[in-house]
């Protein structure tokens, strides 16, 4: 008994006296250079979100010569792992691009300790302001609203889908664009949603693409990564089933593919890291609009009527010059301090 | 101590416990050399990622912290999966257990931002008991009564409770600014205390359950007529019948227990660490991993608090690989699979160096 007690003693002493070592700084930054960190709660290569950010990311470090990616960490799927990952950016970066709704309470945490290192948040809103964070946001919802347009057009059912990971205001928003996009076109057409959880899902993405198909749903917009297969794959079991893609073209990865609403998360990340490297992006919200050029609707070559595309280019123009007015739950949750809309 | 258990003593060469410490020393330099190995192959320098690594865990103060405080769910768990064990239960439902604990807890915690802070900090670790107890107890009940194996029964539960978590953030518990699943934070005056002079108050005072459970729990096992009962009845069913112990009653009270336990963890996991409001990804694999730790630990309370800070170690380590280094994030996940299977190994080493005692028995005797 003796011994056990020394040994939990010796067990419990050892980490603790080990905390006491501290090691050298890790904060440091190197003359003329400014590094930045990127973290993200997906794989790098997931063929969507994060690798269109990581790629403006990277667009911007080429651009600049005194600008450096010094670390990626990606996969930080939990709060704690994302925190922690945070930190550790922080200590050796001036800017931290963290990519993913998901991030925002985790960027809460960390930012306020960190007051020399601007946070970058992407596609979600902080809380409250914390004047070292700027929140950058797509209003994906204004694209919605003509792939919805475009996708009613072409269904020959009336009844066209969206189907996405989880159900978060950044992935609704593509349902409720969608859902007046289509009513702009005919008043009849009927729009579903379903949710995967999981923007890399093919099996769970291929189930919820073939029980829209048999409900009758011929056109599927996938807001989805590389979950985006398994939608491929149900629509070549059913002849005539268009798919749209969301931020880029894939009308390479399958026949069946429309078109795309295009974001231009490249564009967006590169801007956002450029200015807040040179200490010029403001604390605060920025939404790009399609004002920016940050989104626009693209159909695949040899896709799409005449009659599609002027639809397309008139539905544009209408959301651009304010007689279409986005309706509830297609633009992001406004927050209540400092906000940009470019 | 008899004369022939003495000699086999003697004739082993040294004590029981030592041999345990040696295979211990001896799967975490395995696992050391499997690790130099993958960094290689990756093009990372061994000894850069020894620094990174030593820099995310142990380099200072802060991470320090970190990685004690974290260690502790673990440990919890690891603690849940050795009082089931001594019983002779084995259930793997942990990672459900963690999560209602933790729900439960995040719910009391949600609605506690009016009461003085002590009061608070113990509703919520109750509730978090309270709720790892309740889960685990359909498991026990259903053991008990319906003679339903609680390995099954367990791990489909788990299922049931992480989609209950995840209607719950969506649902009742949603809280964020734009709808994420996430709850909103819990008041200050929830959370559990940290020591102030950490810097980012990193360390939080539940690391002293790491002694004191770890001793509780030898003590029970070793003095009182539970912890006797929970063995023997553990140690053959039989045997403990006929003494007169109720190994069902044992059973069911091991498995609830131990479900406490991780229910605490879950608590934990949502008040001590950094993130103080509710996810669907809170549990972080700690269901799973504790009971690893339980194993790496050969089933010691005291082991347990060794290898739980070497789990910890690993996930937070991990991520300052990636960060530092840019080390793939899976290659924390490979280290852990690997001292996994090489905890296998060593387990196996010694259930063939225990068989082979006997022989030697026999020896004396002849």
């Amino acid at each position: 008994m003796r011994l056990r007690i020394a040994l939990i003693s010796l067990a419990t002493a050892i980490p603790v006296a080990l905390a006491g070592c501290d090691g050298n700084s890790a904060g440091e930054k190197t003359d003329g250079v400014t590094n930045i960190g990127f973290l993200a709660p997906a794989p790098r290569n997931d063929g969507g979100f994060t690798q269109y950010a990581l790629a403006g990311v990277q667009a911007a470090v080429d651009a600049d010569p005194t600008l450096k990616l010094t670390s990626i960490v990606d996969n930080a799927a939990e709060s704690q792992q994302q925190i922690d990952g945070l930190t550790s950016l922080a200590a050796k970066n001036k800017v931290v691009v963290a990519d993913g709704a998901v991030l925002n309470k985790a960027v809460a945490v960390v930012a306020p300790k960190y007051p020399d290192t601007h946070f970058v948040l992407i596609a979600s809103d902080l809380e409250s302001l914390a004047n070292n964070v700027s929140s950058v946001t797509v209003a994906v919802g204004l694209n919605a609203i003509v792939a919805g347009a475009v996708a009613s057009n072409q269904s020959k059912s009336k009844k066209i889908g969206m189907i996405a990971g989880p159900e978060v205001p950044s992935s609704t928003a593509w349902y409720y664009g969608m859902k007046q996009g289509a009513a702009a076109e005919n008043a009849q057409t009927q729009v579903s949603q379903a949710y995967t959880n999981d923007y890399n899902d093919v099996g769970k993405a291929k189930q919820a693409a073939e029980a829209m198909i048999a409900n009758g749903v011929d056109q599927i917009l996938s807001d989805l990564d590389s979950g985006s297969t398994g939608i491929y794959q149900a629509a070549d079991g059913k002849a005539g089933t268009g798919v749209y893609n969301v931020f880029a073209l894939h009308c390479d990865d399958n026949p069946n593919i429309i078109g795309s609403g295009i974001v231009n998360w490249s564009d967006v990340l590169k801007t956002a890291v450029t200015e807040a490297a040179a200490g010029k992006l403001p604390a605060g919200a920025i939404s790009f609009g399609l004002k920016s050029g940050a989104l626009s609707y693209q159909f695949c070559p040899g896709k799409g009527t005449d009659a599609q595309k002027a639809l397309a280019e008139k539905i544009t123009s209408q959301i651009s010059d304010g007689s279409i007015t986005p309706a509830e739950g297609v633009l992001l949750p406004k927050p209540s301090y400092a906000y940009e809309q470019r | 101590m008899t004369a022939a258990a003495g000699l086999i003593r003697r004739d082993r060469g040294m004590p029981a416990w030592v041999g345990r410490v040696v295979t211990q020393l001896g799967v975490a330099a395995a696992a050391l050399v499997v690790a130099a190995l993958l960094l290689l192959v990756i093009g990372v320098s061994p000894v850069d990622a020894a620094s990174a690594f030593w820099s995310g865990t142990f380099g200072s103060p802060t991470n320090a912290g970190t990685t004690l405080t974290q260690a502790v769910p673990l440990f919890l768990v690891a603690l849940g999966w050795i009082v089931a064990d001594k019983a002779g239960r084995m259930h793997v439902g942990f990672p459900g257990q963690v999560v209602t604990g933790g729900c439960a807890a995040a719910a009391v915690g949600l609605h506690s931002g009016g009461l003085p802070g002590v009061v608070a900090v113990v509703l919520c670790a109750l509730a978090g008991i309270a709720g790892g107890a309740l889960w685990a107890g359909i498991v026990a009940w259903l053991w008990a009564s319906r003679g339903v194996l609680e390995i099954v029964s367990s791990l489909l539960l788990n299922l049931v409770a992480l989609q209950t978590l995840a209607w719950l953030v969506r649902g009742p518990l949603q809280g964020s600014l734009d709808r994420q699943p996430q709850s909103a934070n819990f008041p200050a005056s929830a959370l559990w205390p940290a020591v102030e002079s950490v810097p980012g108050r990193t360390l939080s005072y539940d690391v002293i359950l790491l002694p004191l459970l770890a001793a509780g729990l030898i003590w029970v096992f070793a003095r009182t007529t539970f912890g006797f009962e929970l063995r023997a009845s553990g140690g053959n069913l039989e045997a403990a019948r006929w003494s007169g112990i109720n190994p069902v009653r044992q059973g069911v009270t091991a498995i609830v227990i131990s479900g406490g336990l991780a229910g605490l963890a879950g608590a934990a996991l949502l008040f001590a660490g950094s993130a103080p409001w509710l996810s669907e990804g809170f549990e972080a694999g700690i269901g799973f991993n504790g009971i690893a730790v339980a194993l790496l630990a050969r089933n010691s309370p005291v082991g347990a608090i060794l290898t739980a800070i070497v789990f910890s170690s690993l996930n937070v380590g991990g991520t300052s690989l990636q960060a530092l280094l840019d080390v793939p994030s899976s290659l924390a996940s490979v280290l852990q699979g690997a001292v996994i299977v090489l905890v296998l190994v060593a387990a196996v080493l010694a259930h063939r160096r225990r068989r082979a005692a006997p022989i030697k028995m026999k020896e004396l005797v002849a």
